[in-house]
């Protein structure tokens, strides 16, 4: 097991963590495949899964208010028994290391088609699940660190694009809003959910916070400047390609490519996206950290290095088995694992309160029994 | 020592002497003085020959020890050091390991006859080298004077930078044959006693056979032995230790070397140059920010370079593409190879320019410069743009010679990356290394501080350096006990 005692992490260090993943694992495949459905208004689309995700961070930091020793160990174990939380913890195990999968696979697609001459192998990919069990091994106070830093090259880069893609906005494509069917809404979130949801893995970090429970407001306050980053990166996409941003399969690689700048001094604009790129792994390497953080709870191993083995071992597996074939991947997540997804992100966290009410309750008979 | 001396001193002369010349045996270079106080009682003398100051001990010791005109009784040990002998450092000794290592020390050692002790005149004499500035921590303005070989005068230098009684000098000897003074410098009441006692411990289990330079302590004293990063932080100059001390650091000083020590060290003290602090901030931040900028364009250029050929030609401006293009096209050697050959050329340059005598040095530097590489140019084995980058990237490492070690082996590995995987792989190292660096701390203290974790105090000496009237507490990255700087 991990020394729980020291691997902890601050407040503002896991607004760092969401500003480095979140931004930027929503702006590769992401835009297309929303605007296939919504078009013009994929950011409507955006703007709800962000404030779902948001609402779903500020269930978990009550639980965390209320309780910041209880982690959802201790939470689900107390409130439920040992073996339904085994069963709940290899289901979310499961779903983190494909959420890991996701922008991995998605990264090697976009250097494939924007960055490399040659095609690169999938087995490219098998170094940076090696990094993520080096980095799940270290412990979350190191991904914090690291996210300290990464966080800022993250806000960075976003503006540097943001700044270089502003001559070619045209904001009227974005108009009429909400011009299609709210079925359509329904529709590309059920398809879409998978890319969302990250502030689930504050359910690994319960437990975990050293930090004043009076920061949780300005937490929330970061969340929610990402959740703008976001709705603003679909507006300025849109904004730029209008009907035809369904086409836009690499965003981050297309939104700042018109500006006039770039023909003079060569694609300086790839310095910020490779920057972005880093953070994508970033935000593999977070996912497979709460992958095996539930690993763990599911089978608490007495030596800390077995979880990251087995996990990376599991995650070189699936990427092997899915080789090159994307498309029936993102088929595989738009179907049925975004479904799954929306039980696990959305639905599940909103019984985490009451569970730690019945743990705390539980807890409290035990000692005064004693 | 090598021998268990740990005896107590006899009250008879003989047995002293035989006691000492069995220590000594065959040294020439002891000096041993034999005297009679009164005609009547025994004396001797024992030094080490080029150690002492030979006047002192003449004139405030031997002199007014043969001027005794009247002694009604044997004398005691208290009696000349308080009547006779009058040098400013003096001491008793009543066991011969002591004795020994005062005299080892470059201390005179009196042995009277009749006295169970003797007395130490610390009377050192030896030639030291002049308080000269440092090659590597030359400055424009501000102090110049450096450190020396000489760990008193060392001490003595840092002693006048900080004059207050609080500044606490304790000695320590490390080394079984060396018996090197190790002095532990830091300031009551500001340094952390947790850090303190830390670095203590270490020293006194220290149980090598010699010490001979302060480096030799900054690896008993690392944390992470095999890390790639150094762990203990290096100046040479005494107003950069004075400075550190009064960030709540300890200083080692260690006899034989001019480099002193500090702890907890961070990452980023080799961005912060001294001269940093005698100019204006502004200009200091400009001159943090270049820095860090040579440090990244030494790391990743070769790499990006060699990737960006092998990889990504797109990452290449057109206009700066063809010319690349056109220089390389008729190279026999792939590009990573190429990158690899100018590397290690200018790797072996170096390595034998520090140990070349000087006078050859000049002939090396055309032989290597320009005969080398032009030759090599118009032979076309190696390509104009491969040298550029390589000579960019060596000179940018320079800026901060300190981590001249870590990224000159990062360089390699990150030519290594590009070769093989292109961007990706120098990202994913990239990524490692941030981890790897995040990871380490240094005597409780983390690597990247202020930065990573984030201390904003901190940020005020960070890379954008504040006014020193701004600072007005200590750094909260390294424990001390007294935040406070000014009010």
């Amino acid at each position: 097991m991990n020394d729980v005692k020291n691997d902890k992490i601050k407040l503002n260090q896991i607004a760092m963590i969401f500003f480095t993943i979140i931004p930027i694992t929503k702006f590769i495949i992401l835009p297309s495949a929303i605007s296939k459905i919504m078009l013009n208004d994929s950011w409507i689309v955006a703007g709800i899964l962000m404030a779902l995700d948001i609402l779903i961070a500020v269930i978990i930091l009550t639980c965390y208010k209320r309780d910041s020793s209880m982690s959802f160990l201790d939470i689900s174990k107390n409130a439920i028994g040992k073996y339904p939380t085994k069963v709940i913890c290899i289901i979310y195990f499961s779903y983190f290391m494909l959420k890991a999968v996701l922008p991995a696979v998605e990264l090697k697609r976009m250097f494939a088609g924007a960055m490399y001459e040659t095609i690169p192998r999938v087995s490219l990919l098998i170094p940076l699940f090696l990094l993520a069990a080096f980095c799940a091994y270290r412990g979350i106070k190191s991904l914090g660190r690291a996210a300290n830093i990464l966080g800022w090259i993250s806000i960075l880069s976003i503006v540097i694009l943001m700044l270089l893609s502003t001559p070619n906005i045209d904001i009227t494509n974005i108009l009429p809003i909400m011009n299609r069917p709210y079925r359509g809404v329904t529709d590309s979130i059920l398809s879409v959910a998978a890319w969302f949801g990250d502030f689930i893995i504050l359910l690994t970090l319960l437990g975990k916070i050293s930090d004043s429970k009076k920061k949780i407001a300005k937490s929330l306050l970061y969340y929610i400047i990402i959740g703008i980053i976001v709705v603003l990166l679909f507006i300025i996409l849109i904004s730029i390609y209008g009907d035809i941003t369904a086409k836009q399969v690499n965003a981050i690689f297309k939104i700042s490519k018109f500006n006039t700048s770039l023909t003079k001094l060569g694609r300086y604009d790839y310095i910020p996206i490779i920057f972005l790129m880093a953070c994508t792994m970033f935000a593999s390497i977070m996912m497979f950290y709460a992958s095996n953080e539930f690993l763990n709870y599911a089978f608490e191993f007495k030596h800390k290095f077995i979880a990251p083995l087995i996990s990376c071992i599991i995650a070189i597996i699936i990427i092997l088995i899915i080789n090159d074939q994307f498309a029936k991947l993102f088929e595989f997540v738009g179907k049925f694992f975004s479904i799954a997804s929306i039980a696990l992100q959305y639905i599940v966290p909103l019984f985490i309160p009451l569970l730690q009410r019945i743990s705390i309750k539980k807890l409290s008979k035990c000692d005064a029994k004693k | 020592m090598c021998k268990n001396i740990v005896m107590n001193i006899y009250d008879k002369l003989r047995k002293n002497i035989a006691q000492m010349d069995d220590i000594f045996k065959n040294s020439i270079d002891i000096i041993k003085r034999d005297l009679k106080l009164q005609e009547k009682i025994d004396v001797r003398v024992y030094m080490i020959d080029g150690m002492i100051d030979k006047m002192e001990v003449e004139h405030f010791v031997i002199k007014p020890l043969l001027s005794i005109d009247f002694l009604d009784k044997r004398p005691t040990l208290d009696y000349i050091i308080e009547n006779i002998i009058s040098p400013s450092e003096i001491a008793t000794a009543h066991d011969f390991d002591k004795c020994v290592k005062a005299i080892l020390d470059g201390d005179s050692v009196i042995f009277i006859d009749g006295v169970d002790g003797a007395i130490i005149i610390g009377a050192k004499g030896y030639k030291v080298r002049a308080a000269t500035e440092p090659p590597s921590s030359q400055v424009i303005k501000g102090p110049r004077e450096g450190f020396t070989e000489d760990v008193k005068h060392n001490s003595i230098q840092l002693r006048r930078k900080l004059k207050t009684p609080d500044l606490r000098i304790e000695r320590v000897r490390v080394g079984k044959y060396s018996q090197t003074n190790v002095f532990i410098c830091h300031i009551a009441g500001i340094a952390d006693n947790e850090i303190l006692n830390k670095i203590k411990n270490k020293l006194e289990n220290v149980d090598i056979d010699g010490i001979l330079d302060s480096s030799y302590i900054a690896q008993m004293l690392d944390e992470s032995k095999y890390s790639l990063f150094k762990q203990v932080g290096t100046c040479e100059k005494p107003d950069i230790l004075a400075s550190k001390l009064l960030e709540g650091r300890i200083g080692i000083l260690v006899d034989g070397s001019p480099i002193a020590l500090s702890l907890p060290f961070l990452l980023f003290e080799d961005y912060q140059s001294p001269q940093d602090y005698y100019e204006r901030a502004y200009r200091a931040t400009l001159s943090r920010f270049l820095r860090i900028l040579s440090v990244i364009i030494c790391t990743f250029l070769p790499g990006v370079y060699v990737a960006a050929q092998l990889y990504h030609l797109q990452l290449i401006p057109l206009k700066f593409l063809t010319k690349v293009m056109g220089s390389v096209q008729n190279i026999p050697l792939s590009p990573s190879l190429e990158m690899f050959l100018v590397i290690l050329i200018f790797e072996i340059l170096k390595e034998s320019s520090v140990r070349m005598p000087k006078y050859v040095g000049m002939a090396l530097s055309v032989v290597g410069a320009l005969v080398l590489g032009d030759t090599a140019v118009n032979a076309g084995i190696i390509s104009t743009p491969s040298i550029l980058i390589a000579a960019i990237s060596g000179i940018c490492m320079y800026t901060i010679p300190d981590q001249e070690d870590a990224l000159s082996v990062l360089r390699l590995l990150f030519l290594l990356l590009g070769s093989t995987v292109g961007i990706f792989g120098i990202m994913l190292g990239t990524l490692f290394l941030l981890v790897y660096l995040v990871s380490l701390s240094s005597y409780g203290t983390p690597y990247l501080a202020p930065f990573a974790p984030m201390v904003t105090s901190d940020l005020k000496d960070g890379i954008v350096k504040q006014p020193l009237t701004k600072m007005k507490k200590r750094p909260f990255s390294i424990k001390a006990t007294n935040r406070t700087r000014q009010k």
